[in-house]
């Protein structure tokens, strides 16, 4: 038997809204550390530092993850010791003390640098009964350990997605059970916040000149805004050049096409509909039409 | 654009029509052709001069060529192409979005010239012509414009042309050069069109082997770009280095059939191919 932990997260679009029953994604590190569920039960099976990732692939393809490390033991111990005493008298004394263990380690550790605090907690309760007629003297000691240990965990992903866990592990002994439960409380969710706008540089990839610094995001109306700055730059010998908004580098299959590109020097700027959100996708893409050829581009995220 | 560039091919073929021609007919006499050439491209010469890659497109024009003396000095010349322009249809399987295939097919621009002898000496030649290029061509086509069969101006080339003869080894050869001046209207930027041919009949007459360097220069004084919503690939400032080859075989002493070859050396702003170009020749 080993100890068992339910995890729970939750995943915020970039509108703060959460997300009903997401696909979410557990997964262990060691492999045989835990077992885990698709509803983030887990139970220990062997002793060490276990790892927790949960990770989530979003509409667009890409991946965000949260993770959380912590010691984890597979056996509760048990341990009851009984002496027995002979007085000269002739007096038998027995003493029985009973004590379960689940975690002893004073310190946890998590990934990424978390942060992780352990206190612990040792309340002894003594009872001693005597009986002067008897000649027997039973005395019983009870020790429960409260080990609570904190962890958050912080993960920058690739676009610049900050998800933080914070888990709460408070673990108690019962002296009267054999089994030990322990289950983290989850206090913030997995929280995803996608930036408010992201800046970037157009290269060229091709002969035709074509540079420029830009601002995506949104502007105060709230509406997403491609703004290119005035060091902007492209060869006015493209007649049929347009700009798009893909997730693949070298393509335009699901893009979204802003339009023809009209202005090829100085600063300007495209006003995307509603339907577009900032982080739908990851390149901008300027493709020769007539060609259909790619002259340049920027990766967003 | 690709207007732009047709034209200049069509020059450049015009060029080689020429080739077999006289400097100046005679009265009443004449030489005729009917011709075609053809181009497949897949890279172009940016405006910088550096090779770029492109969706494949391919031109080809069936021509005719006429010119007959209305004097012994004055010669009146006719080109009448008909173009194709064309690219076939797009397939990645990269998951590129490719593209369907196009093409247009209509008249090409109408070239008119008149040539004028103005010297003329045992060893050399000196003449002047003027070509008028008439926008019969169709300027718009294809589903994004971009499939054009003319460039939609009015193109008006002065030329000076000087030929001589000569013999190297007793094998007798003939060269001529011309320096021309191309005034563009509609915003198109003016050039210089610079040629020299040289080429000499050999197995007893019966062909007729030249090699022609055109180059094409642009003055870049013209106001079409993209920017200001010229729709044509290529729009302006075309330029071009051009070599080729050609040779005629006379069937008969009036006909004759002609098979050239040419491949452009740099440019800006035009198909990076080699054209091939054919036809049968009538000599009156």
């Amino acid at each position: 038997m080993g100890q068992k932990f339910q995890f729970t997260a939750k995943y915020f679009d970039t509108s703060g809204t959460p997300v009903d029953n997401p696909n979410l994604i557990w997964t262990v590190s060691p492999p045989d550390a835990l077992t885990i569920d698709d509803n983030g039960f887990a139970t220990a099976t062997k002793d060490g530092l276990a790892t927790i990732q949960v990770s989530i692939v979003t509409a667009l393809g890409t991946t965000i993850s949260a993770k959380t490390s912590f010691p984890v033991r597979e056996v509760v111990t048990v341990i009851t010791e009984t002496a027995t005493m002979t007085t000269d008298s002739g007096t038998t004394t027995t003493t029985s003390d009973t004590n379960t263990s689940t975690i002893d380690s004073s310190t946890a550790t998590s990934t990424l640098t978390d942060t992780s605090t352990t206190t612990t907690r040792v309340s002894d309760t003594s009872t001693s009964t005597s009986d002067p007629d008897s000649t027997t003297n039973t005395s019983t000691t009870t020790e429960v350990e409260e080990v609570v240990v904190t962890e958050t965990a912080t993960m920058t992903t690739d676009s610049g997605t900050t998800t933080t866990t914070t888990t709460t592990t408070t673990t108690t002994t019962d002296p009267d059970s054999t089994t030990s439960t322990s289950t983290p409380t989850v206090d913030d969710d997995v929280v995803v916040t996608a930036p408010q706008s992201y800046q970037g540089t157009i290269q060229t990839t091709s002969s035709y000149k074509l540079t420029g610094s830009y601002e995506y995001g949104l502007n105060d109306a709230g509406q997403l805004v491609l703004d290119i700055a005035g060091n902007y730059e492209a060869s006015t010998a493209l007649p049929g050049l347009y700009v798009y908004l893909s997730n693949n580098p070298n393509s335009t299959s699901g893009s979204y096409e802003i339009g023809e590109v009209t202005v090829f020097n100085g600063a300007h700027s495209y006003t995307l509909p509603s339907s577009v959100d900032i982080s739908d996708y990851k390149y901008i893409l300027y493709w020769f039409k007539p060609f259909n050829v790619k002259v340049g581009d920027s990766t967003i995220f | 654009m690709q207007k732009q560039f047709l034209l200049l091919v069509c020059l450049f073929f015009l060029g080689i029509t020429f080739g077999t021609a006289q400097w100046t007919q005679k009265k009443g006499t004449g030489y005729y052709k009917l011709g075609a050439w053809f181009l497949e491209a897949n890279q172009h010469y940016t405006d910088k001069g550096l090779l770029d890659p492109n969706a494949t497109r391919g031109i080809f024009v069936t021509s005719l060529y006429g010119r007959h003396g209305i004097t012994d000095k004055i010669t009146l010349v006719g080109y009448i192409p008909f173009t194709r322009v064309y690219q076939n249809e797009q397939i990645f399987t990269s998951g590129n979005p490719g593209q369907p295939g196009e093409a247009v097919n209509s008249f090409g621009d109408i070239d008119l010239a008149v040539e004028v002898q103005i010297l003329k000496r045992p060893k050399w030649v000196l003449a002047t012509s003027l070509t008028l290029g008439i926008p019969s061509g169709n300027n718009t086509g294809g589903s994004d414009g971009s499939y054009q069969t003319g460039d939609g101006e009015f193109n008006q080339i002065l030329k000076v042309l000087v030929g001589t003869s000569f013999k190297i080894a007793k094998h007798s050869f003939y060269a001529k050069g011309s320096v021309g001046v191309n005034n563009r209207s509609n915003g198109y930027s003016d050039e210089i069109r610079l040629g020299f041919e040289t080429g000499s009949q050999v197995f007893k007459n019966k062909f007729l082997l030249l090699v022609r360097l055109n180059t094409i220069l642009s003055f870049y004084n013209g106001s079409l770009s993209a920017e200001n919503s010229n729709g044509s690939i290529f729009a302006n400032n075309v330029e071009v280095t051009n070599l080729g080859g050609e040779i005629n075989y006379f069937l008969t002493k009036k006909w004759s059939a002609s098979f050239g070859y040419s491949i452009p050396l740099s440019g800006k702003n035009i198909y990076k191919a080699p054209a091939l170009a054919g036809g049968i020749a009538y000599k009156l």
